[in-house]
């Protein structure tokens, strides 16, 4: 089999999945946890199998575009299927099925009986097909339906438990920033089809658009609010009200990471345009440095986790924006590997840490970092951290509040203005 | 054959009446399979009706008369048992009746006609109704009863800008929409659907402004339209009652619709006419899952969370597919139309594009809400008792199948509205 057909039918198989998982829910049949167990191990494995082959065809052929045929079309408006293979998309679809696997594996056990536990490896296989989807993608209208997808399993995922307000609160919380955050892809595919009649990505990468620095802030708008870059950042911790299987495979690896990939899929866009490359770094940085400071007061495991991936896709997007882009296709596979084991660890971390205190004789208690300043400075520091330098309640404060203020005061107008004609009850 | 597709459930209206509640329920099936059935034929064989030469099959209507009657079927499938007596399956089946009529229209002056007794569901509506809960039927009366003199006054002195105050009317276009909320509130759901959800305000906005009327009078419609999009979807978001939310959200879609309507621009038009079947099904389904939900629990509200996934996720996965898809989730049919829509919006007025991308994001925020207060965030346990119909399962994964089969194979439906798109530009004389 040639590359084209090994990746092509590697990346058929997690949509295979969703079909079949999909369906046997749907008819009120799903599959016993033995047969689900097997069917995801292999599907993954297949998937990684697949792509790893797809890679070694490939070796010497920097890049291959390779069309699927046309989804709809009028005249002047087609929509092709096209990937786009070569060591970016090849190297993290490999890394991702590879990841989707290896959590399968562990959730199956970590989730056994659990009421969910058919529609949570429904979501874990629509999140791959959408995550594949922006790895592999050929068109912009690709990546930003994968983009969708990617965002409603990541919020249906984190109101996993179904039946507890608190996770479905923050599963809306979620979805309401990446939504607003979407609306930058959305409109940065627009404007490329409205200028070069094509969301093609190699006619993107040929052909400078005079909207070059626009669009690549408005990517930017979006990689900010999948990756929980500042000022969107408030809802990666309350992202893991999730079960910890899709923690560590949304928010320790693939999920945060899919705003870097996007960055370095679009990199010959951002070579142009030096002011979005400058607020990449800035932004990378400053979320680096936000979320190390608030990290350190986290109380509980996977929140400290999540700051702590946030420190690192910070870096990856200042590595990003000063055009290091084989360091940060590294530092992203390294990181999303390790951080996802933590995150699978991270149930156990307590028991893990009693046994390594039992061994040794107790550890010793951790330095405290900012011991030079005054103590009315680091009292204030604290708290600055402990209320997450007060990004949210901004945000809640000058955004979402006057913006709901104002849509409720018009709707009792209309309510007033109904009441005149048809009389009050 | 046209006739007859209208006949026939007219014809059902008189007789199913009379019978007892079983056996009229199955006359009242029947007669919207033939429906659908020779709905389906008819739109096969374009061409005028031989009988009666006002009603006629063309690019335009061929695919939406199947679509009205198959969205009546799927209501008729729904409707619990309390909305089903002999006596309303009867006024269903003349509603229906009256819209396929409509859509197979051709005429203006047969179209005067049909577009008053159209009204006929809010008349019906009030004599259901005990007298102090008429308050959003009155609203509705005077809105509408404006609408239609409008309409006449527009058709018999030719002039567009009284037909376009008509239509913004019927549609709920901002600023003549405020009957629209009210009619959701208090009309039984299915009826306000079924009312609503065809949508027949765009058809005559198809037929009788956009090849005849002034640039400056498609702009006005457009603008109209993207504005009411925009604020229709931003007002959804603080509903704190089910039905109010929904009909908010259907204005904001349905609007879409219109501004497609606005622009030169042949892709528009084309997602336009999409999106009039796609969040027409989906937005049906979508109400009827609504109506499901009321008959079970009484009137839903959004200020708070009521549970239950876990004893009717076929309903709750339906009712958050219906949801997505109406407003253009990838692989759904709603996703060919946006995307039709924003990309001929946006090479003729960017603003209006990105206006209406807001609009669409807005919808989605919203439909995930209501999913989430209506079937999650509290454990619930339901009567065994209250289990869903196996109809009532047919009619809502039929919906929920068709948008997701047509959204993934959706050619033939966009070559069916390409055609009509460019019959309407042709007829402007605008190709």
């Amino acid at each position: 089999m040639s590359a084209p057909e090994l990746a092509l039918a590697a990346a058929v198989l997690p949509l295979l999945l969703v079909a079949i998982l999909g369906l046997a829910l749907f008819v009120r049949r799903p599959l016993s946890e033995p047969a689900t167990g097997i069917l995801v191990a292999a599907c993954f494995l297949g998937a990684l199998a697949g792509f790893v082959a797809a890679a070694v065809r490939m070796a010497g052929i920097p890049r291959r575009e390779v069309p699927l045929g046309e989804w709809f079309g009028i005249a002047g408006h087609h929509f092709e299927f096209r990937l786009l293979l070569d060591r970016l998309s090849l190297a993290f679809a490999a890394y991702a099925a590879l990841l989707c696997g290896l959590v399968g594996v562990f959730a199956h056990r970590y989730l056994h009986r659990e009421p969910g536990y058919a529609r949570f490896f429904f979501l874990l296989a629509l999140f791959a097909v959408g995550i594949l989807m922006i790895v592999l993608a050929g068109d912009m209208e690709l990546i930003f339906a994968g983009w969708e997808i990617v965002g409603l399993s990541s919020a249906l995922l984190v109101a996993f438990f179904h039946d507890r307000p608190l996770p479905v609160q923050n599963g809306l919380r979620v979805f309401v920033v990446y939504r607003v955050c979407d609306i930058g892809l959305l409109a940065a595919y627009i404007l490329v089809h409205h200028e070069l009649g094509t969301g093609r990505l190699t006619g993107l990468f040929a052909a400078p658009i005079t909207a070059g620095t626009l669009v690549s802030f408005l990517v930017l708008l979006a990689v900010a609010g999948k990756s929980a870059q500042i000022p969107f950042s408030g809802w990666l911790p309350r992202a893991m009200e999730g079960p910890t299987p899709s923690s560590a495979i949304f928010y320790g690896a693939l999920s945060v990471q899919a705003g870097a990939f996007v960055l370095l899929r679009l990199s010959p866009l951002f070579e142009r345009a030096p002011a979005a490359r400058a607020a990449i770094v800035a932004l990378g940085l400053v979320t680096a440095a936000h979320a190390a400071l608030v990290g350190r007061v986290q109380t509980d495991a996977k929140c400290a986790l999540s700051y702590a991936s946030m420190t690192q896709v910070g870096l990856i997007l200042a590595e990003i924006g000063l055009g290091w882009n084989t360091l940060a296709l590294v530092h992203l596979l390294g990181h999303g590997s390790v951080r996802s084991l933590q995150f699978l660890r991270s149930p156990s971390l307590l028991l893990e840490r009693h046994h390594a205190e039992n061994r040794v004789g107790g550890l010793p208690a951790p330095r405290e970092p900012f011991r030079f300043l005054p103590a009315g400075a680091r009292r204030w520091l604290y708290r600055f951290a402990l209320e997450r330098a007060y990004l949210d309640a901004a945000l809640e404060r000058f955004v979402v509040a006057p913006f709901l203020g104002a849509i409720r005061r018009l709707d009792g107008l209309e309510r007033a203005w109904s009441a005149r004609w048809g009389g009050r009850r | 054959m046209l006739s007859l597709l209208a006949a026939v459930p007219l014809a059902g209206s008189l007789f199913v009446p009379r019978l007892a509640p079983g056996p009229a329920r199955a006359a009242a099936s029947l007669a919207a399979a033939l429906a659908f059935a020779i709905a389906a034929v008819a739109a096969a064989s374009p061409g005028r009706d031989s009988l009666l030469p006002v009603l006629a099959v063309d690019e335009l209507n061929g695919l939406l008369l199947p679509f009205v009657a198959l969205l009546f079927g799927a209501a008729l499938l729904a409707t619990p048992r309390t909305d089903a007596r002999p006596g309303a399956l009867g006024r269903l089946l003349l509603v229906e009746g009256l819209a396929l009529a409509f859509f197979a229209c051709v005429d203006a002056t047969a179209l005067c006609v049909l577009w008053w007794l159209n009204l006929l569901p809010i008349e019906l509506e009030a004599r259901r109704l005990p007298r102090a809960e008429r308050r959003g039927i009155r609203v509705a009366r005077v809105y509408l009863a404006a609408s239609g003199l409008l309409f006449t006054a527009g058709v018999a002195a030719g002039s567009p800008l009284l037909l376009l105050a008509a239509i913004m009317i019927r549609k709920g276009i901002v600023p003549l929409h405020s009957w629209m909320p009210e009619w959701f509130a208090t009309a039984s759901l299915p009826a306000a659907v079924l009312f609503a959800v065809p949508q027949l305000g765009t058809l005559a906005a198809a037929r009788l402004i956009f090849p005849f009327a002034a640039g400056w009078i498609l702009d006005v419609l457009g603008s109209a339209a993207v504005l009411t999009a925009l604020y229709a979807a931003g007002v959804a978001l603080v509903q704190r009652d089910g039905r109010r939310a929904f009909a908010w959200i259907f204005m904001s879609q349905s609007a879409l619709v219109l501004a497609g309507l606005e622009g030169d621009s042949a892709a528009a038009l084309t997602g336009g006419l999409i999106l009039w079947i796609s969040s027409g099904l989906a937005l049906g389904g979508f109400g009827l899952t609504l109506a499901i939900l009321e008959a079970r629990r009484g009137r839903v509200d959004l200020a708070r969370h009521h549970g239950g996934h876990e004893s009717m996720p076929l309903v709750a996965a339906s009712f958050l597919l219906l949801g997505l898809c109406s407003v253009g989730f990838p692989a759904t049919l709603g996703f060919v139309g946006a995307e039709l829509l924003l990309d001929g919006t946006v090479s003729v007025h960017p603003l209006f594009g990105i206006a209406a991308a807001f609009a669409t994001v807005l919808n989605g925020i919203s439909a995930l809400r209501m999913y989430f207060l209506l079937f999650c965030g509290a454990r619930t346990r339901v009567d065994p008792a209250l289990r869903l119909r196996l109809r009532e399962h047919a009619a809502v994964a039929l919906l929920a199948g068709l948008v997701v089969g047509c959204g993934l194979f959706p050619q033939p439906i966009v070559h069916s509205r390409s055609a009509a798109a460019d019959r309407l530009m042709h007829a402007r004389g605008s190709d």
